[in-house]
């Protein structure tokens, strides 16, 4: 679990960590919508080199990535099987029934495969090179318009921001706890369905109830330093877009002229 | 002298209990002062700091605070002046870093970025965290986070700052870190403190302690006045000072020694008269 | 049932945030019917070594032996019930671990996954409820209804309900006030007379030490680096400041009166024992 969570920041000093969290974000998603524009091998390799580029400017090993991909590798064999066995044209290799081995078929799956990778890639870069603080902030500058329509932004931001200062808090927590239940006789993750949920409730109970202690405690505290909501509130943290933003976003601009120009 | 804080015939019950929490509470803390409360858990000393800043709404009777009487028009202006350190260092934690912890309160207030920047600087200094102004609250230890606590209240220049049982969960390095903080922050702002515990020792050095017994003021006195009780004090669940014990044991050994309370040092000083009289 | 460590190392993982506070070649033995202290800086290791005792932990290399059982790397989480049985853990904010509908039934729940039946469960929690100074009324009612210094007895009375040989209590007074402090220590004090229980006491509280305990460790960065009894630690004051673990306050007393002149032997632990040791030490004057 502590891996999942907190294992994910890659801390460094890179160019691509000192880009700001909203580029970042907006420029992943802008990649993966760009992605769809392949569709022939000039254009992949392109994108391939692109992107083994930026990581080697984030300077994090590619066995990270590379990690980013496992747990995902039914999936995307999954599909790309799929696409292999139903799509035909060009030479038929092999045919039984629904199924056509093709040569179209062979190279959708090819593509497919190429474009799940890249995506995993780019998604990875942006979680190992951006803390969730950073994200969190860059989510809240981003849906900023949204408060015109009285969507509560700011609390949003600070919910998410509380949240993600109290997973250590809470993983530390569940630890103690199970220690103290394992000490008591419990066995977590052993036996069957039953018995495993049954061994849950131990560890969930104290948990709600020292979460509700821990929000009671808080919410006091947050009152007795003022905290009153309300847009009246100014901000510590300010994102400030810097010359490597407009960088990469004229990156990402000329990146896709020249899908454009290779794409079939 | 002006009066910090000013109670006067304070009750308070809580919504799930016919007996009264706060029972007649009356006293005055001067500016500058620092006043311990003590009494044992339940006897009514957190409920009374949640009294103090508008937490909790009394049932009747006045608070004054700064100079201002609290009410529903006041008690934001009242929480400027008056900042609370909580007993659990992780729950008043808000922010995601030590920085943005200490700027939270800023934040509510309004202040404009740039004085924000410079407030939490000095904050930090003062508290001596500013090499750790960029960790994260998992980081540190229960000393720290309650030194970031009292930093995030002091960038809110008040005049007045409770200790409500804030070291009652740290280890004895933790103890001594924040006590020496808020000795040194009362030389450099004046400020008024009020410190809540049953720690015997930071109640020892109090100008003036509380004594607090089932909600209702039992004795309001000096440390020398309050510790002369003796073995009184374990019957109010509190502990007894270490050289009240001697004192005891070596009387009962047959050996006199002045009436009233001597501290350790005195005591040490006065057996060491008789020692050197052999 | 001794508990013997013969070289153990732990190591936490790279990247947890206990990484570092591992423990390193400690080898110590605790006895049976022993009333032992582990002292040391928070981050010394001493939660480290007392996740040890009931194989919460497993060294990453040496062994411990548990009265009949060796754990090494290699043990199998399975089949440890049993020597979690004989070893009942009190940890830190042990109120945190109460979960059941009522008092009576949480403290049951120990015994019964160590098989005990029902009924005899509700007869432990019966009668451990008395032994840590509880009513019995509260038998029936919600564990959250409680005061945190009666939950606190709940969960201990919860651990004693499995009727360990061996209590291992991880600061078991924190943000009790004193007189709950005073009350919680003499229970401890007097299961280990009468039941002969053995305690393995962590604690900051120097006064707990001296006045309870008969043998002390003393943890640094992972290393045992002094054990011996309460007297022999507390012989050398300049060691213990040097170290900045504290002393009893009766030996900081003792110390500073040493520095007026005055001379203990041995050094005292307890204010009766000062106190034996000053009057002969007071002239005449003392006695007008």
């Amino acid at each position: 679990m502590n891996k999942l969570l907190l294992g994910r920041y890659v801390p460094g000093d890179s160019w691509v960590h000192h880009l700001d969290p909203r580029t970042k974000l907006l420029a992943s998603f802008y990649y993966i919508g760009i992605i769809f524009l392949a569709n022939n091998w000039q254009t992949y390799l392109l994108m391939f080199i692109v992107t083994l580029f930026i990581i080697y400017l984030s300077k994090i090993n590619i066995s990270f990535f590379l990690r980013g991909v496992r747990p995902l590798i039914w999936l995307i064999l999954f599909t790309v099987t799929l696409q292999i066995l139903f799509s035909r044209g060009g030479t038929v290799y092999f045919h039984w029934g629904w199924f056509w081995l093709t040569e179209y078929g062979l190279i959708n799956g090819a593509y497919i495969f190429m474009r799940f990778v890249l995506i995993i890639f780019m998604s990875t870069l942006l979680t190992l090179t951006t803390q969730p603080l950073s994200l969190a902030d860059a989510v809240e500058s981003l849906l900023k318009p949204l408060k015109l329509l009285h969507f509560p932004v700011v609390e949003l931001a600070l919910v998410l921001q509380i949240a993600l200062r109290f997973v250590p808090t809470l993983m530390d927590q569940t630890t103690k706890i199970m220690n103290a239940q394992r000490a008591r006789g419990v066995d977590f993750g052993t036996g069957n369905i039953f018995q495993q949920m049954k061994a849950v409730v131990p560890l969930l109970i104290p948990l709600f109830v020292s979460s509700f202690t821990t929000a009671e405690d808080l919410a006091t505290a947050m009152e007795s330093r003022g905290y009153q909501g309300g847009d009246n509130r100014t901000k510590f943290r300010v994102l400030k877009y810097h010359n490597s933003d407009i960088i990469a976003g004229v990156f990402m601009v000329a990146l896709t002229v020249a899908l454009v120009l290779l794409k079939n | 002298m002006d009066n910090a804080i000013s109670v006067s015939h304070l009750n308070y019950h809580y919504a799930d209990s016919d007996r009264l929490a706060l029972n007649d509470i009356n006293f005055d803390v001067a500016a500058g002062e620092w006043v311990a409360i003590i009494g044992h858990n339940g006897s009514g000393k957190s409920t009374l700091a949640k009294n103090l800043n508008g937490l909790l709404a009394p049932d009747s009777g006045t608070v004054e605070v700064a100079g201002m009487t609290l009410s529903e028009d006041t008690v934001w202006d009242i929480r400027s002046k008056i900042g609370i350190v909580f007993q659990n260092p992780d729950n008043q934690f808000v922010g995601a870093t030590v920085a943005d912890d200490i700027a939270f309160g800023l934040e509510n207030r309004g202040v404009p970025r740039p004085e924000m920047v410079e407030r939490v600087k000095d904050a930090l200094a003062r508290v001596k965290m500013t090499d750790f102004a960029d960790r994260e609250p998992a980081r540190l230890s229960g000393g720290q986070k309650q030194r970031v606590a009292i930093a995030g209240i002091i960038a809110q220049q008040p005049e007045i700052i409770i200790l409500d049982e804030s070291t009652s969960m740290l280890d004895p390095a933790g103890r001594q870190e924040v006590l020496a903080t808020i000795n040194q922050l009362r030389d450099e702002l004046g400020l008024t403190v009020l410190s809540i515990t049953h720690d015997i020792e930071e109640a020892a050095g109090a100008h003036r302690i509380i004594l607090l017994n089932d909600g209702q003021i039992k004795e309001v006195g000096t440390p020398e006045e309050i510790f002369a009780h003796g073995s009184e004090l374990l019957e109010l669940g509190l502990d007894v000072p270490y050289a009240a014990k001697l004192k005891e044991a070596l009387s009962e050994r047959g050996v006199k020694l002045p009436d009233g309370y001597l501290n350790e040092e005195r005591l040490v000083d006065y057996l060491w008269t008789l020692h050197s009289t052999m | 049932m001794d508990i013997t460590f013969d070289h153990v190392d732990f190591t936490y993982q790279a990247g947890t945030p206990f990484a570092g506070d591992g423990i390193k070649d400690v080898s110590v033995t605790i006895h049976d019917g022993s009333y032992t202290a582990i002292i040391g800086h928070t981050g010394s290791g001493k939660s480290t070594l007392l996740q040890h005792l009931n194989a919460l932990l497993k060294p990453t290399a040496g062994s411990v032996t548990i009265g009949d059982f060796t754990i090494t790397k290699e043990t199998s989480n399975k089949n440890l019930k049993p020597l979690r049985q004989k070893v009942g853990m009190v940890f830190q904010f042990a109120e945190n671990q109460l979960f059941e509908q009522t008092v009576a039934r949480d403290i049951a729940f120990g015994p019964k996954n160590f098989g005990v039946s029902d009924a005899d469960a509700q007869d432990l929690a019966k009668r451990m409820v008395k032994l840590v100074g509880l009513p019995e009324d509260v038998l029936d009612k919600s564990p959250f209804d409680l005061s945190g210094g009666q939950m606190r007895r709940v969960a201990i009375a919860g651990v004693l309900a499995m009727q360990p040989e061996v209590l291992v209590l991880d600061e078991p007074t924190a943000g009790l006030d004193p007189a709950g402090r005073h009350e919680m220590m003499a229970m401890f004090e007097r299961l280990h007379r009468e039941q002969g229980l053995t305690i393995v006491l962590v604690t900051h509280q120097m006064d707990d030490v001296a006045d309870y305990a008969d043998h002390v460790l003393v943890m640094e960065q992972g290393h045992l680096i002094k054990t011996g009894s309460p007297r022999e630690i507390f012989a050398d004051p300049a060691w213990l400041q040097e170290k900045q673990l504290g002393l009893p306050t009766t030996t900081q007393m003792a110390q500073d009166l040493v520095n007026k002149g005055f001379s203990f032997n041995p050094m005292p632990l307890t204010e009766q024992e000062l106190a034996d040791q000053l009057v002969p030490q007071l002239g005449g004057a003392s006695h007008e």
